[in-house]
């Protein structure tokens, strides 16, 4: 699918996950998959968690405050992850 | 009817079959019923690496039941927690022990929601200690050389994990015995004369008599994952949190077709918490017996 600005997303159900040490650990158990996420997509992650859903505009205004980054790096860097949070089922669009 | 009544695994056992490993007590109710029954209506087996006595077990599962297949010695049901169907010709007492005191128990423990991890674990100044492995890594060596300094052991083979209501986990004690090679039992100049051969015609020997038991169950201190010794040092590192989870998935002790959905989402969860509260170490194997020795007077004086 194609992510826009206007995109919102929410983290799947059927997922557990966890703060351990620095790294976010997620486990999809439908699906038996795990995944360790790095420091930003952790952060991403504690906001779709704390906001249940988010539009990828507000996921960029939340990165944004919360990092020293170029506003254009982190919307190419915000939708390659989504973009593969989506193709692994992590998380969904929504309406 | 029950003959016998034991307990281990902290459950209050009611037992048509002999167990004589198991400690004797008197009780008006159990948690679990072990009987001969004839099992039949088998949904289709799968294979797991479940292996003993030169035998593949096969699993199968539906609605509140789990079935361990070990033809042609003997066929498993575990029902709701409370009920060990035991279907066999067998009536060797030590061959039934070995079968039953096994994964066949560990479905049950499964049922009643304990984590269970293939190790041996021994209970160090009111500390559990867990050591896991790949077969063959030295889990049960470890363990003789601590009970021969009269460390006290909670498990061996399989170690049973309790977490409370505040996410503390504690180690519940199996039954008292180790199951050892002829090597190690050499190698730690163990006297035959305290240890049986395990069945007619195994070269591994058990040691139950003698060894020193802890009955009650110990908070988890510390979990090893051993493996073959490298080079002449024995290397300790501690692993990162967030490998705990995934490292202790690997010593699942039961069939993986357990561990789908909800029952993974669980054992994840349980996991976690372990990986929160409890450092995980690798080490490589002591290389000799006086270096693993050396490695249980450091234990018994630093934990």
């Amino acid at each position: 699918m194609i992510i826009s600005p206007s995109t919102r997303v929410q983290i799947v159900s059927g997922q557990s996950s966890s703060v351990l040490g620095k790294e976010t650990i997620v486990l999809n158990y439908e699906l038996g998959n795990y995944y360790e996420l790095n420091e930003i997509g952790g952060f991403i992650w504690s906001l779709l968690q704390v906001n249940k859903i988010m539009s990828v505009q507000e996921l960029q205004e939340g990165i944004l405050n919360e990092f020293e980054v170029e506003e254009s790096v982190c919307h190419n860097e915000l939708k390659l992850f989504l973009e593969s949070m989506l193709n692994e089922k992590l998380i969904e669009a929504t309406a | 009817m029950s003959k016998f009544y034991y307990t281990a695994y902290g459950l209050r056992i009611g037992s048509e079959i002999s167990l004589p490993l198991l400690k004797e007590i008197q009780t008006d109710t159990v948690d679990l019923t072990v009987k001969f029954g004839n099992i039949s209506e088998i949904p289709p087996l799968a294979p797991t690496k479940i292996h003993r006595a030169g035998l593949d077990a096969q699993f199968a599962q539906s609605d509140g039941r789990l079935w361990l297949d070990w033809s042609p010695i003997a066929c498993f049901m575990a029902a709701n927690g409370n009920e060990l169907i035991v279907d066999t010709n067998q009536t060797d007492v030590k061959i039934l022990s070995l079968f039953i005191l096994s994964e066949a128990l560990g479905l049950i423990l499964f049922q009643n929601g304990y984590l269970l991890l293939h190790g041996s674990a021994i209970q160090l100044n009111n500390k559990g200690v867990v050591f896991v492995g790949e077969p063959g890594a030295g889990k049960s060596t470890t363990v003789a050389a601590f009970a021969q300094k009269g460390v006290s052991i909670i498990s061996d083979d399989m170690v049973c994990i309790r977490i409370d209501e505040m996410g503390k986990p504690s180690l519940i004690p199996a039954f008292p015995q180790i199951k050892i090679w002829e090597k190690s039992v050499e190698g730690l100049q163990l006297s035959k004369n305290d240890l049986n051969v395990l069945r007619t015609g195994s070269t591994k020997f058990s040691w139950h008599e003698s060894v020193s038991f802890e009955e009650a169950a110990v908070p988890l201190e510390q979990i090893f994952i051993l493996s073959p010794p490298k080079g002449e040092n024995t290397e300790i590192s501690q692993l990162d949190k967030s490998e705990g989870p995934v490292a202790l998935l690997s010593y699942f002790p039961l069939p993986d077709l357990l561990l789908r959905g909800g029952q993974l989402k669980d054992h994840f969860e349980k996991s976690v918490t372990i990986a929160q509260t409890t450092p995980i170490f690798r080490m490589s194997r002591p290389a000799d017996f006086a270096k693993l020795y050396a490695f249980v007077d450091y234990m018994k004086t630093t934990i």
